[in-house]
């Protein structure tokens, strides 16, 4: 004769049924709100307003100044005069002035922005400063890919303006 | 012997046999939905948990819809932080998830701003701020903390910069100094930026 088998332990069922509802409203109710995708976010000093470019004298003021306009048409490029490079538009206005970056394939030439501003960087290298604007058309998205072109690699020493300062409009 | 057992007996024994086959196939029936209900109160357990955790991990609650949806970004260093929320999607502007402005077309009413089609002020955004920044200040002077004017900007990815401006100088009429664009984590831009 062969051992009695053991009883399973279980659950009793029908004290289960009430809290199995509870949790089949729970579950619902939690998914709508559960996000499942991580967000970033990316700091931004507030935008300066002025509608003209500041006065500067180049004797005096010998910061780099970096200022980046994006329009329709691509990159423009604006730094203290005594820093220009030979690829920078002399123009002082950017609604005259091709862009120093033009958009290639109908899109903005992202790579081509970031081995310029790596350019900038290898000149000067305790600069961390960048001020980007835009055309009003322009969309956020384009100035959230500026903004991680211009911050650089995630590292320290692979990172080229990471301090962003806005400005309003084209200047 | 045999012609003992008649055949009612015969049938007695039979319906007896049957009534046993019958109530151990009940009995395996029964235990079988235990087993079934302890699978799936383990299951429910683990996917409460899980949902609970992260219902609950960020201090800021942003949800993407077709109305709100976020860009991609390489940024991998920072989190949310507790902070107010301006969001902008395609049709409104929101403080906190109340509806501030609606949005025509991606831009908003001239007769919403202060200054007409060209002003950057949004009228309703800077009630809704100031009564905010209030607020705020009242619960820093309780708790001895400074007022950081800190607002995170929660905008769509076909946000136009005109309107991106227009909601940061508002921000900034209502003491707000400090910004940080939220954007989702995810962004593939190549070995450049690596």
């Amino acid at each position: 004769m062969g051992k009695p088998r053991r009883e399973e332990e279980g659950y009793e069922g029908d004290p289960l049924i009430p809290i199995l509802n509870l949790v089949c409203m729970l579950i619902p109710l939690l998914l709508y709100g559960a996000v499942f995708v991580r967000f970033m976010t990316l700091d931004v000093n507030a935008p300066k307003i002025a509608q003209a470019p500041a006065q500067q004298q180049p004797e005096e003021n010998k910061a780099l100044n970096l200022t980046v306009m994006i329009t329709d048409q691509g990159f423009h490029f604006k730094v203290n005069p005594i820093h220009r490079l030979p690829w920078m538009s002399q123009a002082t206005d950017t609604a005259s002035a091709g862009p120093d970056i033009p958009k290639k394939d109908d899109d903005w030439d992202f790579e081509e922005f970031n081995r310029k501003l790596k350019e900038l960087k290898d000149l000067h290298r305790e600069e961390v400063n960048i001020i980007l604007g835009a055309e009003d058309d322009i969309p956020y998205e384009v100035l959230i890919k500026a903004m991680d072109y211009s911050r650089g690699g995630s590292e320290e020493e692979t990172q080229l303006f990471p301090i962003v300062t806005l400005t309003r409009g084209v200047v | 012997m045999a012609q003992g057992i008649n055949s009612a007996d015969i049938d007695a024994i039979w319906a007896e046999k049957q009534k046993a086959k019958k109530e151990k196939r009940r009995r395996r029936k029964v235990e079988r939905d235990k087993l079934l209900i302890n699978s799936l109160m383990d299951a429910f357990t683990i996917i409460l948990c899980f949902l609970m955790k992260s219902f609950g991990s960020d201090p800021v609650q942003i949800r993407q819809s077709d109305e709100l949806m976020l860009p991609r970004t390489s940024e991998d260093k920072q989190g949310l932080e507790d902070a107010i929320v301006i969001a902008i999607s395609k049709r409104a502007i929101m403080v906190q998830d109340n509806k501030v402005a609606d949005l025509r077309d991606g831009t908003v009413d001239e007769s919403l701003k202060r200054d007409g089609a060209d002003g950057l002020l949004i009228n309703p955004l800077l009630d809704a701020l100031k009564e905010r920044v209030q607020h705020l200040k009242m619960l820093s002077a309780r708790t001895n903390r400074p007022f950081e004017g800190m607002a995170l900007v929660v905008a769509d990815s076909k946000t136009s910069y005109r309107l991106l401006t227009e909601v940061l100088y508002t921000a900034g009429q209502a003491e707000f100094e400090k910004f940080k664009f939220v954007a989702a984590e995810g962004a593939k831009y190549g070995a450049s930026l690596k």
